[in-house]
């Protein structure tokens, strides 16, 4: 019956726990970057919590305990810390590899499609590229995530969606991407901040922004900020 | 909410299409409610066979559900491939998601079960005497259910409507999922106060303490009214 307790209790060993938030963006991709470094690092966990650059940064505001923090753009750290440029990112045109959509303008026939509120920097993104396009039809829903708008793509719910580049390289078995005439206005840059001045804290925080991780983004379909 | 500056607070509430959307739809959603699920429960408090064992728990299932779940429920029921939304779109073109119609199906949805709950437990209480007296007199299922049932019931049926309505008009993370955000057609209230809150502080706190006097209000002035109207 006492061993029982062990199962219950906090491991002793895992008392350096960290918490990092990042955007839905980053969910895929963050993930094993944690597992192998934990694997590493016996002791230490790591705890992601993966939402909107603006929710996280409204949470942080008021008190949540992060120790790192990503945003996916630079807006999103004002007031909370001073961020370095992490990677960057940038939207694109998403749509099923079935869709005889082929360029921007073919939005304009009754296609329904969705993008990013502007509030969060996947939608900012999406409005300040689709100024340099000739799209006159309007999305049928401004999603607060991210991670939203894929999930809808992807369940068949709408023909068409503007989310990021990663997303899609990470569903290349599904979706194929259409380009922004205007690449730049298109993107994002990530930054990240380290909240909390621990040794855990800062030795993780090393590690995100080293060459091995940075590759492995890289890799992923991200671009150096 | 004491940190709403009254002064700005119309100011603050920045746009009344979230309210005027959420309002019409939950009233809406709620009457739907109430004229599907009253008689409803009514056949649940009487029936003695496997249906009522069948369809009871499918009805209160919303309550125990988690709103990410209830959305993906609606969206396999009406979505553009699910179940019913896929004959639908291929006879006429349509589908419910991203519409307002997509608000109010969610708002009767998750406030049925409260109709349900609290009328076939009403029901199921009603005194046997007047019923079985009215059936010697030869009164029908019909006429035990409008001229016997219902008028006992006012009470019962006044708070379910403003339960149902309450819940319809709180609703957020199942509509989110199966009808979306768009300004004016189906960003409700408190997706305007959930986006709000990460972009203008003061309008989010405007709009929850609007929210909270408009419920404490309907509680307080329609429960004798509303059970007066269905006398």
């Amino acid at each position: 019956m006492a061993s029982l307790l062990f199962y219950v209790l906090p491991d002793a060993n895992a008392s350096k726990s960290l918490t990092v938030f990042a955007p839905s963006s980053l969910t895929t991709f963050l993930t094993p970057v944690a597992s192998s470094y934990e694997s590493t690092h016996p002791g230490v966990r790591i705890e992601f919590s993966f939402s909107a650059s603006t929710t996280l940064s409204t949470q942080i505001k008021s008190g949540a305990p992060a120790d790192i923090f990503i945003s996916a753009s630079p807006m999103e750290m004002i007031g909370i810390a001073r961020g370095k440029n992490f990677v960057s990112n940038r939207v694109v045109l998403a749509i099923p590899k079935s869709s005889s959509i082929t360029k921007m303008t073919d939005l304009n026939q009754t296609i329904t499609w969705i993008q990013c509120a502007f509030e969060v920097p996947c939608g900012a993104a999406t409005k300040a590229a689709l100024r340099y396009e000739n799209v006159m039809s309007k999305p049928v829903s401004l999603e607060p995530k991210v991670s939203n708008v894929l999930s809808k793509l992807m369940a068949g719910e709408v023909d068409a969606a503007f989310i990021y580049v990663t997303d899609v390289l990470a569903n290349k078995d599904k979706l194929k991407a259409i380009e922004f005439k205007n690449m730049k206005a298109a993107s994002t840059t990530y930054q990240i901040a380290r909240l909390k001045k621990t040794e855990i804290a800062s030795d993780f925080y090393r590690y995100l922004r080293s060459k091995q991780v940075i590759n492995f983004l890289l890799s992923k379909g991200f671009k150096p900020s | 909410m004491l940190r709403v500056t009254w002064s700005n607070f119309i100011s603050d509430l920045a746009d009344f299409s979230a309210i005027r959307l959420s309002l019409w739809t939950s009233l809406t959603a709620a009457l739907f409610a109430l004229l599907f699920g009253v008689p409803l429960a009514w056949f649940l408090s009487k029936s003695q066979g496997r249906a009522a064992e069948i369809i009871r728990p499918m009805v209160l299932s919303p309550l125990v559900l988690p709103p990410t779940v209830v959305g993906i429920a609606l969206i396999s029921l009406m979505g553009r491939n699910g179940l019913l939304g896929r004959f639908i779109y291929d006879q006429t073109g349509w589908s419910m998601p991203f519409t307002s119609v997509a608000v109010v199906f969610t708002g009767i949805f998750v406030g049925l079960p409260f109709i349900i709950l609290i009328c076939e437990s009403n029901f199921r209480q009603l005194p046997k005497e007047v019923e079985d007296a009215a059936i010697i007199d030869r009164a029908n299922s019909k006429k035990l259910f409008l001229e016997i049932a219902l008028p006992q019931s006012r009470s019962a049926i006044a708070t379910a409507a403003i339960l149902a309505w309450a819940r319809a008009i709180g609703e957020f993370g199942a509509t989110l999922m199966f009808a979306g955000s768009l300004p004016e057609t189906t960003q409700t209230w408190p997706m305007l106060i959930y986006q709000q809150l990460d972009v203008d502080v003061d309008s989010a706190y405007a709009l929850s303490a609007l929210m909270l006097i408009v419920a404490i209000l309907v509680v307080i002035l329609l429960r004798n009214p509303l059970r007066e109207a269905f006398r």
